[in-house]
């Protein structure tokens, strides 16, 4: 359907644009348009007709704004009524109450009118926008608050974890997936427990469905959830230091970073951890290869750092196709909170 | 469901409506004065909640919600 500003006929469909919006009609004469409501301008917002399917002049729908008349493609032509089933069905409901923003406007009106079935693009579009919105979703919670009370899905995951016989080392693996079953469900509406689940022959969990990445380090751990490739990972600045590490940044810089990457980063533990931890997570997000951190420039990546707990104590960086639409989370029991972060270099 | 969590749920279809910035909201915050919401951006967030919360608006129009709370109340009764 396309929609030209030209003289209109006896049966045509016709809208008006108000403002970011269009006011939508049934045309069957200059004295008489036929509209679920009146236009939505200040001047009629006390009327009490305005959400009442009604016949006003031109004028009146208009608002003195152009009336466009649409044009049918050959497919729309054939299901279409003729201009007089589309004015009869127009003009019976004329005093019908009932108007509704999202599913009975007066877009919806006309579209009945003409083709028997209620729809709005407008409302279509925001659906589709919403439920194809890119989604990279990084969640952070501590790892003391799991409990490691129960099984984890799938079988083969919680078999590993328990087997696990360094204590520190099975609580952090069970808390970063108990956390990916919240953040599966919670971002993704992810049936976990329906999962199919496999482990590539690098030993590398994957999901059929969507993508993941989980990282433990200082008593805390990341998931990170999206649509699309996704890597994470978390290191302790605390940890760092306390290994004499930030004493050597020099020489791990001129080692692992490459020329780009000592131009953009200074020296120091937190520029160093920032770097270091977005080449993780740009590994993680191929997901194939061996780890080349000197080869590896993050300059070229589509990541970001922040400090994951809001203090200097531990950088986060995620890497992700969808990066535009990084959103942070913070879980502490049950309580999920959207967190503001601010990016570091 | 609990108030709280309807709340921050709604902070995340807020900000996802909005520019990305996660809002600071509270129960009398104004959707068009307080949080910038345009007659557009009003459409995208009941559309939102309808897909998030599995409910549908169809007894009541965005115009109709001026406060937070009023969505709050509404969202609250629905899923009752």
């Amino acid at each position: 359907m396309k929609w030209l500003p030209a003289d209109c006929s006896f049966g045509d469909t016709v809208r008006v644009r108000i403002g970011s919006v269009y006011h939508y009609g049934i045309f069957v004469s200059e004295d008489e348009i036929i509209a679920f409501g009146l236009p939505p301008v200040p001047e009629y917002r006390d009327r009490p007709e305005r959400l009442t399917v009604l016949a006003t002049d031109a004028d009146t729908f208009s608002c003195g704004s152009i009336i466009e008349k649409a044009v049918f493609s050959f497919s729309e032509k054939r299901k279409k009524r003729t201009p007089a089933k589309t004015v009869e069905a127009a003009r019976s409901r004329i005093g019908e109450t009932g108007y509704n923003i999202i599913h009975n406007n007066c877009e919806h009106f006309v579209n009945e009118c003409v083709f028997g079935v209620a729809r709005c693009t407008v409302e279509e579009e925001a659906r589709k926008r919403w439920l194809s919105r890119p989604i990279c979703d990084v969640y952070i919670a501590k790892i003391e608050d799991f409990s490691q009370n129960g099984a984890v899905y799938p079988p083969e995951r919680d078999r590993e974890i328990k087997e696990c016989r360094n204590d520190a080392l099975r609580a952090a693996k069970y808390a970063d997936w108990a956390l990916l079953a919240l953040a599966a469900k919670r971002s993704l509406a992810v049936d976990f427990e329906k999962t199919g689940f496999k482990k590539t022959r690098r030993g590398r969990w994957c999901a059929g469905g969507f993508d993941f990445s989980l990282s433990h380090a200082a008593g805390s751990v990341a998931v990170a959830v999206s649509g699309d490739a996704v890597g994470v990972d978390i290191e302790s600045v605390r940890d760092f230091e306390k290994k004499k590490a930030s004493e050597r940044t020099d020489k791990l810089r001129e080692r692992f970073f490459t020329e780009n990457e000592r131009s953009a980063y200074p020296d120091g533990a937190l520029p160093f951890l920032s770097c270091w931890t977005k080449k993780e997570a740009e590994f993680k997000r191929r997901g194939r290869g061996g780890f080349d951190p000197a080869s590896l420039d993050t300059t070229k990546t589509d990541a970001a750092s922040f400090l994951a707990d809001g203090e200097s104590e531990t950088v986060l960086s995620v890497s992700a196709d969808a990066i535009g639409a990084l959103r942070v989370f913070t879980v502490k029991g049950d309580a999920v909170r959207l967190a503001e972060y601010q990016k570091i270099r | 469901m609990k108030r709280e969590e309807i709340i921050e749920k709604l902070r995340e279809i807020l900000a996802a409506a909005g520019d990305g910035t996660v809002p600071a909201v509270s129960d009398d915050s104004n959707l068009a004065t307080d949080l910038g919401l345009s007659s557009v951006s009003m459409l995208y967030m009941v559309i939102a909640i309808e897909e998030e919360f599995g409910i549908r608006f169809d007894d009541v129009g965005a115009s109709d919600f001026a406060l937070l709370s009023d969505v709050v109340d509404y969202i609250e009764g629905k899923l009752k």
